[in-house]
């Protein structure tokens, strides 16, 4: 018998104030160490999906009306965003990614690192200032005045102190420059492969997300409309022009190209 | 804080639910008793004053009927809490005139409550009594027909007696200091003793007017203290009393205080142990001795009641013209019979007061008030009359 | 200089209990509008503790603040959790229901009596001449210090220690908070226990040093302009729009109106609203939260 994945997502839907679909039925696996991408427009769904991964709070008013999500084996789809986290699975949001008014230390300090102990807890702390100097030398100013890409820094590295085994990043490059995506990007490989970690990454940018993951999923409405082997996907001349926004107007959805091969050649 | 109009609501359908569960238990009226009904503050920021006299009335009621009832009727008591909102005081009202042959309504709450009792009980031709709550203008002479009253205290004459006392003590050559809570028949009396103590001759040199909930006396006590008086008068709550005395005593004055002894009176002086705290009051302390006061202690403690007996006095005087009222009335009784008796009523009130409550058809207050001072002897370490009864007319 | 004490005794009972609206508003977003029953029911702990132990006093007033503590742990756990995620207004309206609950519980168990704890547990309360010949009484300067100590503590609890850190973090972004591991049910039991706390230690000094009756629960109330003036998010702010308000009230009793006492609080809240919404030391984007 083999080991279930790290992550598998069985038919997930996701309804917002009780009628709004978000989500019909999304299937999705996540393999230890994988990096795995998930790309669409705005409104696919991306987003969504790594929300309900990471849980509910009641403020959202949103949950998972169908399917299974699966860490390891072990359904999560009804647990409170906090032991989710404890579970290793972490998110980076889009936005409100860091505390403003706190500083950066104490973004860090907030992170609850239930099981590790304070010599994991140091350790790891170090390992966040080892990837990110600029965090450090930025230590106690506050968290609201630092620059788009330190932010993402100090969100990643946030997440990095919970102990992640995979790790959630919405949008890792929206809003930042080329050049610090790049880094950016450089720095989670190493992470990755340091620490053994899986990324679930979405992103608009699908140049970017294609040459960072090992897999991808795209999501349409709510649906997966494609997915398999990044490097597959990006050799696929219909995924980039839909993707990469190469395409004429007239068609404005993947799966419309795909039901109608060749018709704007 | 704009949450006001549901605060009131859910206080009232909260507080009638506690009162529906607690207070009222109104078993089937039957056709054998005297009815008497009663809306009090039982609950409430103002309970402290009322509660302990609605406890002793029902405490004495019982006894009544224990005892074989009132011409061989037992009295049943109802027993409405209006938390001294006028809005419930009119609803328990309209509620208790709605029994079946209510003989006699009783008030024992907040002054505010009363406009809409009044007008109820007049419309529905029941006497309505004052017991423990401040007497209206229209018990005095002359009276109105249906209104009635038995609490100790009585604006005008209680600052005549006071004033008349500190003359006594220390002549009309003084600085008199004044302390009220700005409550309408707090500040009224006060400002009427400022007048009398200028008629009388003597200096008003400082009058204060503190808020029901201030959180600390000491501003409003520093103020009096600049005005050095020789004397203090405060006619209010006895919360306000005893906190201006308290405060002014921690900012080191040494003057003498009076202030009307409410009923929480005993306890209180033996609290403070302040020498030159004087009480002046209308019904007897415990520290008498009292075969009637041995009778309130026995009962309270057979009963294991909430309050202690010393705070009972003020509704046992109620349940004694009760009684009288409805032995008088004969059976079977009818509001107009009770009116009748309650008219032309003389209860003795066993060394309670100063003498016997007497009502005419003209006056329904009492013909005469008597008054005592206690003071707390730090010498012999007890309560003691600084003063006996002194009677005054009321015409 | 009595003056100057005045104000200053004033000034720390309010600011006394105005942190502990401050405390769980800050946390949790929630306008407590039980807070002066939470903190009359602490009093009424210690007359509890007073009459049923033969505690020293110091003991009995840390053991009554400590079940004050329990008793704003337990109204989390068993009202208002069941409220996280609901709209603002929904738990605030729920705090009004609960005062009402308090109040009418307060009579049925300690009845309605004025109350006297200090006497019961034999403490003596005498006055102390400072400086310049203003006094104040020992239990007056003891609220002075207790505030004092308390707004210490809680700085430093906020700005060191994790917990505190964790409240700061949960206070703006519960969502991602919470995705940081933060527990906030647990986060925001600990707001309402300290609050409660705070607030229960203000109404037993207060009750040691003239007594307890059920008007407590409006002094609370008074209290609540305070916090609202400083800005219902900041502590600092609580502090300052305490000493504002007090002075007003102290210089208005002595060289104005007395009558006006109760009516400044509101009076310098309004002013205040009027020209900055989000009071003295709020932040600004957190008044559509309300």
């Amino acid at each position: 018998m083999i080991a279930p994945p790290l992550l598998t997502l069985e038919a997930v839907g996701v309804t917002y104030q009780r009628s709004i679909v978000a989500l019909h039925g999304i299937d999705l696996t996540v393999q230890a160490g994988q990096i795995v991408a998930i790309l669409g427009v705005n409104g696919a769904g991306k987003t969504t999906t790594l929300r309900a991964i990471s849980g509910f709070v009641g403020l959202d008013q949103a949950r998972v009306t169908g399917g299974c999500i699966r860490h390891r084996g072990t359904a999560i789809e009804t647990l409170p965003p906090h032991l989710i986290t404890r579970r290793g699975i972490v998110l980076v949001p889009e936005r409100d990614k860091v505390f403003p008014n706190l500083t950066v230390a104490e973004n860090l300090a907030a992170v609850v690192t239930a099981a590790a102990g304070t010599a994991e807890r140091r350790r790891r702390e170090q390992l966040v200032y080892e990837h990110f100097p600029r965090l450090a030398a930025r230590r106690s100013s506050e968290a609201g005045l630092l620059s788009g890409g330190e932010r993402q820094m100090l969100a990643v590295g946030a997440a990095l102190l919970c102990g992640p085994e995979l790790l959630l990043i919405d949008e890792l490059s929206l809003g930042l420059a080329p050049i610090i995506v790049g880094e950016l990007g450089e720095r989670l490989k190493t992470i990755r492969s340091e620490l053994g970690l899986a990324i679930l990454l979405v992103e608009q940018s699908a140049a970017f997300a294609l040459q960072m993951a090992d897999h991808a999923y795209v999501l349409e409405n709510g649906r997966v409309a494609a997915a398999g082997p990044a490097a597959t996907l990006a050799a696929d001349t219909d995924i980039q022009r839909y993707y990469l926004g190469t395409a004429a107007g007239e068609r404005r959805s993947y799966r419309d190209g795909r039901t109608r091969p060749g018709a704007c050649q | 804080m704009g949450n006001n109009g549901e605060n009131v609501m859910q206080k009232s359908i909260l507080s009638s639910l506690a009162v529906c569960a607690l207070l009222v238990a109104v078993p089937a009226q039957a056709a054998d008793e005297y009815a008497v009904g009663l809306s009090g503050a039982i609950t409430g920021p103002v309970a402290g004053t009322y509660a302990p006299a609605v406890e002793a009335l029902r405490l004495y009621i019982d006894k009544v009927n224990a005892a074989g009832g009132v011409n061989g009727h037992p009295i049943h008591l109802i027993v409405q809490d209006d938390q001294g909102q006028p809005s419930m005081g009119a609803t328990n009202a309209k509620k208790l005139l709605g029994q079946d042959n209510l003989l006699l309504l009783l008030n024992t709450s907040l002054s505010s409550t009363y406009a809409p009792m009044i007008a109820e009980s007049q419309r529905a031709g029941v006497p309505l009594l004052f017991a423990a709550s401040v007497c209206p203008k229209e018990v005095y002479p002359p009276a109105q027909p249906t209104l009635f009253c038995t609490t100790a205290f009585a604006s005008q004459f209680d600052s005549r007696a006071t004033l008349a006392f500190v003359k006594e003590k220390s002549g009309t050559s003084i600085n008199l200091g004044l302390a009220a809570m700005s409550i309408p028949l707090s500040r009224g009396e006060i400002d009427y003793a400022e007048g009398l103590a200028g008629e009388m001759g003597m200096k008003a040199v400082d009058k204060e007017i503190v808020p029901p909930a201030a959180p600390d006396y000491t501003p409003f006590a520093t103020k009096l203290q600049q005005a050095s008086p020789d004397w203090v008068y405060s006619w209010a709550p006895w919360v306000t009393e005893v906190k201006t005395l308290e405060a002014l005593r921690k900012l080191g004055w040494e003057g003498n205080y009076i202030g009307w002894g409410h009923i929480e009176t005993e306890g209180e002086l033996a609290r403070l142990k302040d020498g030159k705290f004087y009480a002046i009051g209308a019904n007897a302390l415990f520290s008498d001795r009292l075969p009637v006061q041995q009778d309130i202690t026995a009962t309270a403690t057979a009963a294991n009641s909430t309050y202690a007996a010393n705070l009972m006095t003020e509704g046992w005087i109620a349940g004694m013209v009760v009684e009288a009222a409805l032995k008088q009335a004969g059976w079977p009784a009818t509001p107009e019979k009770v009116l009748a008796a309650m008219s032309h009523l003389k209860v003795d009130t066993k060394g309670l007061r100063g003498g016997p409550l007497e009502w005419t058809a003209d006056n329904h207050f009492r013909t005469r008030q008597y008054y005592r001072v206690y003071r707390w002897n730090p010498a012999s370490n007890g309560i003691e009359v600084v003063k006996d009864w002194t009677a005054y007319e009321v015409h | 200089m009595q003056l100057a004490v005045n104000i200053v005794v004033l000034a720390a009972t309010y600011a006394l209990i105005a942190c502990g609206y401050v405390l769980i508003y800050r946390v949790s977003r929630v306008l407590n509008l039980a807070h002066g029953e939470l903190m009359m029911v602490g009093a009424y702990l210690l007359v509890t503790v007073a009459s049923a132990s033969a505690l020293p006093p110091l003991l009995a007033v840390g053991l009554a603040a400590a079940l004050s503590l329990g008793v704003g742990v337990l109204v989390h756990l068993f009202l208002m959790r069941r409220l996280t995620g609901q709209p603002a207004l929904a738990a605030v309206l729920t705090t009004i229901g609960l005062g009402i609950l308090l109040r009418g519980l307060v009579v049925l168990l300690w009845s309605a009596e004025q109350q006297h704890p200090a006497q019961s547990l034999g403490l003596a309360n005498p006055p102390i001449t400072l400086f310049g010949g203003g006094r104040i009484s020992t239990l007056s300067l003891a609220l002075v210090l207790t505030t004092g100590a308390v707004y210490g503590g809680l700085f430093a609890f906020l700005r060191f220690s994790r917990w505190g850190i964790r409240m700061r973090a949960a206070g703006q972004n519960p969502l991602l908070a919470a995705q940081r591991g933060i527990n906030l049910n647990g986060i925001y039991a600990v707001a309402w226990g300290l609050s409660t706390f705070t607030g229960s230690v203000a109404g037993i000094l207060i009750a040691l040093d003239s007594g307890l009756d059920t008007t407590m629960a409006t002094i609370g109330l008074k209290a609540f302009p305070v916090a609202l003036v400083g800005g219902l998010d900041s502590l600092l702010g609580s502090l300052l729009g305490a000493l504002i308000v007090a002075t007003a009230e102290v210089v208005l009793i002595q060289y104005v109106d007395p009558l006006l006492s109760d009516v400044v609080p509101f009076l310098i809240l309004m002013a205040v609203l009027l020209a900055r919404p989000w009071g003295l030391f709020g932040s600004r984007e957190e008044l559509d939260r309300v």
